[in-house]
């Protein structure tokens, strides 16, 4: 795996649809997301990013905007007896659950690429579940509380990749982006801890994605063994990936609006360039985009990243041929 | 020096998050003290936290926390500001429509609070036109944009496209911010600055002449 952009939105330009149609109908995804990977052929596909499916099933009501994503609109847990009252959803019924595993028995059946799924990770769950601001303040007020949900939040997850699994994904990548905001101790406790629960108990490899700057957090992320680190253009990516073991993938990172949504050619031709460049002789590295891409980037910029980056690891490629002969 | 005692015990309490504690000696002090003497401390404390966040010595929970606490004091305190209001600053703030984060505008309300601006907080979801109105009736010369999501950002350039198309442009500095937020971002959309945390942004509030 040498390329692969978080790219899914970007689709819906495509299909002449709008982001309401996608995250509810699964063949509208399904036909967005061919039309993307048809044209940019990456090494990984992903469907689109949409963090609000886990907390729906468990019952939380939802702002459904037509061209953006969708917020959960309450916050039922307030407190520890709230929890007694979730029950863990069954993923083949409850909310769009269905829907996501359609699109991803599609990917799984139509596409020749490695097909991630994406899940919520267990702190954003907890967080989607209870309010964030409520829920980060409880890491010190009540982290009982915060333990309890997380885990609860855990065994969803858990469920839901089971599920994943069985419609045919390849790899799950957890999405964790609440998580960015806690100190590496509280981050270990309570993120780190059960994204590993997560990763030993999955049939399949398992990458983690953090939003923003997750600098302070990198040597408890390493502490998950997972199958690679996703990190945002926040991060410094050649000096935090000298302390990432060889045997982990590094994914990242251009600035996914100001580059590669709405930046100039010649602006995606350098920062491309000078990511592959800064990265050569990390064979761990895939080229990705730092976070989720925008509806509307521009589809020439992604085409330019994608065959920059497939020259430059193609010429590699050819220069390893050339020392073994 | 008794006084002095209890402001410093009060920066105490704001840093350590003990909001009913902080208010209860706010209603104390305010007895004997110059309002604005609290403000001083609190203005200090929240510059303190600042260096320490940048430092990486403490994270958004403790910043919430603290930030709770600093609101208990503020509230004590404003009803016996004399200040006039129309000498001040005022900042219009918000999250742009179709996002619900509130967490990074929420701090950044408070630390401007804590510098003394007049803060009109709009909430989350804010649409442009919303915005716009809300900065030209409340005078303001600063508008700050957050943002948490990629799919929302369109919005921060809506609300400067609208500012020109209203010829108001010139009447204020745009801050925007949020995770996906660059500085680039910032060129690319005719804002003024992006500021990546809330001390960066009152930083640069404090600079403008």
């Amino acid at each position: 795996m040498r390329l692969a952009p978080l790219m899914g939105l970007p689709g819906i330009t495509l299909s002449q649809t709008t982001l309401r149609q996608n995250l509810e109908d699964p063949g509208t995804q399904w036909r967005s997301l061919s039309m993307l990977i048809e044209r940019l052929e990456p090494d990984a596909a992903f469907p689109m990013m949409d963090l609000s499916v886990e907390a729906e099933a468990l019952g939380c009501d939802l702002i459904k905007p037509e061209n953006g994503s969708f917020c959960i609109a309450d916050h039922p847990i307030g407190c520890s007896e709230d929890i007694s009252k979730l029950r863990l959803p069954n993923p083949l019924r409850d909310g769009r659950l269905p829907k996501k595993l359609r699109v991803i028995r599609e990917m799984s059946r139509h596409l020749d690429c490695i097909n991630v799924a994406y899940v919520t990770g267990p702190f954003t769950l907890a967080g989607l579940l209870a309010g964030a601001t409520s829920l980060i303040k409880s890491v010190l007020k009540n982290p009982e509380f915060v333990q309890r949900l997380v885990d609860f939040s855990e065994a969803v997850i858990r469920i839901y990749i089971n599920a994943l699994v069985d419609s045919g994904a390849d790899m799950i990548c957890i999405l964790e982006p609440t998580a960015v905001t806690l100190s590496p101790h509280q981050f270990s406790t309570h993120s780190a801890r059960p994204m590993q629960n997560l990763s030993e108990s999955c049939p399949i490899p398992v990458i983690i994605h953090i939003c923003g700057d997750s600098t302070a957090l990198i040597d408890e992320m390493i502490g998950v063994n997972c199958l690679g680190y996703s990190l945002d253009s926040k991060v410094d990516l050649p000096v935090l990936a000298r302390r990432i073991p060889r045997d982990r993938l590094i994914l990242g990172n251009l600035d996914p609006v100001a580059i590669v949504a709405y930046g100039e050619t010649e602006q995606i031709r350098l920062e491309t360039r000078q990511l592959l460049h800064n990265m050569a002789d990390k064979e761990n590295f895939v080229l990705s985009t730092g976070c989720d891409l925008p509806m509307d980037t521009q589809m020439g910029n992604l085409e330019l990243m994608c065959s920059l980056a497939r020259s430059h690891f193609g010429e590699r490629m050819a220069r390893q041929l050339d020392r073994s002969v | 020096m008794i006084i002095i005692k209890e402001l410093e015990e009060l920066a105490i309490l704001v840093k350590d998050g003990e909001e009913e504690e902080s208010a209860e000696l706010a209603e104390r002090i305010i007895v004997t003290l110059e309002p604005q003497k609290i403000i001083q401390t609190l203005t200090a404390t929240m510059r303190e936290l600042g260096i320490l966040f940048e430092k990486r010595e403490i994270f958004v929970p403790e910043l919430l926390l603290a930030s709770d606490a600093l609101l208990a004091v503020m509230k004590v305190v404003e009803p016996h500001l004399q200040q006039n209001r129309d000498q001040v600053r005022t900042v219009v703030l918000g999250t742009v429509a179709g996002d619900l984060h509130e967490i990074g505008k929420n701090i950044v309300s408070v630390v401007l609070k804590a510098e003394g601006f007049n803060v009109i907080d709009l909430g989350t979801n804010v649409v442009a036109h919303e915005f716009v109105s809300a900065a030209v009736k409340n005078r303001a010369s600063i508008v700050g944009l957050s943002t948490l999501m990629t799919t929302t950002m369109h919005v921060q350039r809506e609300v400067i496209e609208r500012l020109v198309a209203e010829k108001i442009r010139e009447r204020f500095k745009v801050i925007v911010g949020g995770a996906p937020v660059s500085q680039k971002w910032a060129d690319q959309i005719g804002a003024d600055v992006y500021c990546e945390d809330a001390f960066k942004g009152a930083a640069y509030i404090n600079s403008l002449p």
